[in-house]
């Protein structure tokens, strides 16, 4: 049964579930955030990240094309264009858990090791839709809503897909505001019902086997924000 | 963080042939709908699951109704296993094995009696009503699902099984000598994080069987008997009081109310007296996960009745002191 293995992928992950990202959008303006904005988590609103682990700040336009897009260089990082929708994801590095606590090192750093893993995170803000948005616009962990998510209303259902390398991936553990709600089935559906108003932010996270020495496996996540009108 | 799992299936048994005692069908986990102990729920077995049941049914007779002796208890075991043949088709096999004692100076019988089959299809309501799929959300699960059973019992058992003075009582009988159907009906919504509400409605007929000659019964010839029909509304209110998600465990306490209709039974074509009726029994009940088990505690007793020539019916259904109730299940 693999469902542990997801229940362990969502404790570890530093920034799965924890801690969100977000995208706040100033006209044309897209800003990366990082922190406890969304969740009504305890502690601080806002984190800092370190601006060079963003891997990708990418701009989509309505058909799902990819938009040439001015990228900032500092924190936080910023996105300028007229993007249907944004995309960031990030990576936190190798970490190693430890008796002593966990660090952001790979295994190879440490000395003994309970467990090590790589973390990639990314956040999709959708601002506009079309029926072309609902599949996949990247190669990395990803949510698709089969509809326009804009229309739902409080009490209606979120129906996603979670893509993978640009597939349908089942076995995603899918979460709202933090809250886990269901894991993808094998053609990555799954629905989620959407109960608090306004920005809406649905988590997905995946765990994959790691051979590369450095650690045991990668926690991909990857969050879904939109607005309620 | 705390984060619960998605449900893993834990217990599920359908309605099964037991002359005076049915099981019945549900499911639940950490999270997800709840599942009473009498009512059936509305849940199927994951496809390629296998599940393994036991239930005991304790019926104590109230006594000092009619001149000894009397009915004192009836003792209902119930051995089941199940498979998920698709998340939507479960099919079951159950082997009764009853108990039924008299007060001193009475006749007991116990032993196994007819094997009965049964199969689940499970659909729910989802913008559209649709077969159960393999994989759901919580928020899915919230969903109104149904469930439509129905089976038949298959002759295993003695029907013209002796007691010691050699005589036969259709009663105590080992089985019904031939098929009995069963089909019903449920509906489950769970309507908030904690609470969830469920229904049944089921009907069991039975066949008319002529038993073995038996003069020390008073039927040299044989009797004919078509037991009753019994017909049963159900309703539950299954209510999470704990969950602890780092040792996979989940209490739920359960209420419920099941009505039953008995048919008047039916003797060489004549309606036999003092069978039949009906009853309200009210049901209190704990349930309990850990892992793939669950364990199912309730006590049972009527709260109304309206039987047939009551003052002279005994051990029977609605005549009841009390029922204990006990389930067990695993999922493999």
């Amino acid at each position: 049964m693999k469902l542990p293995l997801l229940l362990l992928s969502i404790l570890l992950s530093p920034l799965a579930f924890g801690h969100d990202l977000w995208i706040e959008r100033s006209g044309p303006l897209h800003t990366l955030s990082y922190g406890h904005e969304r969740s009504g988590h305890e502690g601080a609103k806002r984190l800092e990240y370190k601006p060079e682990t963003v891997r990708q700040a990418r701009c989509f336009d309505e058909s799902g094309q990819e938009l040439r897009a001015e990228q900032g260089r500092q924190f936080p990082v910023r996105l300028k264009g007229d993007c249907a929708v944004s995309w960031f994801q990030l990576s936190s590095g190798y970490w190693s858990k430890t008796p002593y606590g966990t660090k952001n090192l790979p295994r190879t750093e440490v000395g003994a090791v309970i467990e090590s893993w790589r973390s990639f995170e990314a956040i999709k803000r959708i601002d506009h839709w079309t029926h072309l948005l609902a599949g996949p616009l990247t190669q990395e962990l990803e949510l698709a809503p089969a509809g326009d998510p804009r229309k739902l209303k409080v009490g209606e259902k979120l129906r996603l897909r979670a893509f993978f390398l640009g597939k349908p991936a089942a076995n995603v553990s899918v979460a709202y505001f933090g809250r886990t709600r269901g894991v993808t089935g094998s053609d990555g559906t799954v629905n989620i019902r959407l109960t608090e108003p306004g920005v809406q932010l649905v988590q997905a996270s995946l765990e994959l086997p790691l051979d590369d020495g450095k650690a045991d496996k990668t926690l991909h996540s990857s969050s879904l924000q939109f607005e309620l009108p | 963080m705390k984060v619960t799992l998605l449900p893993a299936l834990l217990l599920v048994y359908p309605p099964a042939f037991a002359h005076h005692g049915v099981a019945s069908l549900g499911a639940a986990g950490l999270e997800g709908p709840g599942a009473p102990v009498e009512t059936s729920s509305s849940a199927t077995l994951p496809e390629g699951k296998w599940l393994g049941y036991l239930k005991v049914d304790h019926a104590k007779s109230k006594t000092n109704l009619v001149a000894p002796p009397e009915g004192d208890y009836n003792q209902y075991w119930m051995l089941g296993l199940g498979y998920g043949f698709k998340p939507w088709l479960s099919g079951y096999v159950f082997q009764p094995y009853n108990i039924k004692k008299d007060t001193p100076g009475g006749l007991d019988s116990k032993g196994f009696t007819d094997l009965s089959l049964m199969g689940v299809i499970g659909f729910k309501y989802d913008e559209g009503f649709m077969l159960v799929p393999a994989r759901e959300s919580l928020d899915d699960l919230m969903d109104w699902h149904f469930t439509a059973y129905g089976g038949l019992s298959l002759p295993s058992g003695n029907a013209n099984h002796r007691l010691d003075d050699s005589s036969i009582d259709p009663g105590k009988s080992l089985g019904f000598g031939k098929s009995g159907f069963s089909w019903g009906l449920t509906a489950t919504r769970q309507f908030s994080e904690n609470a969830t509400a469920v229904f049944e409605a089921g009907q069991i007929v039975f066949q008319k069987y002529r038993y073995d000659p038996d003069p020390v019964g008073g039927n040299p010839g044989g009797l004919t008997v078509k037991f009753g029909t019994e017909t049963r509304l159900n309703t539950a209110l299954s209510y999470r009081l704990l969950a602890r998600p780092e040792t996979r465990f989940r209490l739920d306490g359960n209420a419920e109310l099941n009505f039953l209709k008995l048919g008047r039974d039916v003797e060489d074509g004549i309606g036999a007296i003092a069978t039949g009726g009906e009853m309200v029994y009210g049901v209190l009940g704990v349930r309990l996960y850990q892992n793939n088990m669950s364990l199912g505690l309730a006590l049972k007793k009527p709260i109304w009745t309206d039987l047939n020539e009551e003052n002279l019916q005994q051990g029977a259904e609605g005549r009841e002191k009390y029922r204990l109730i006990a389930t067990f299940s695993t999922l493999f």
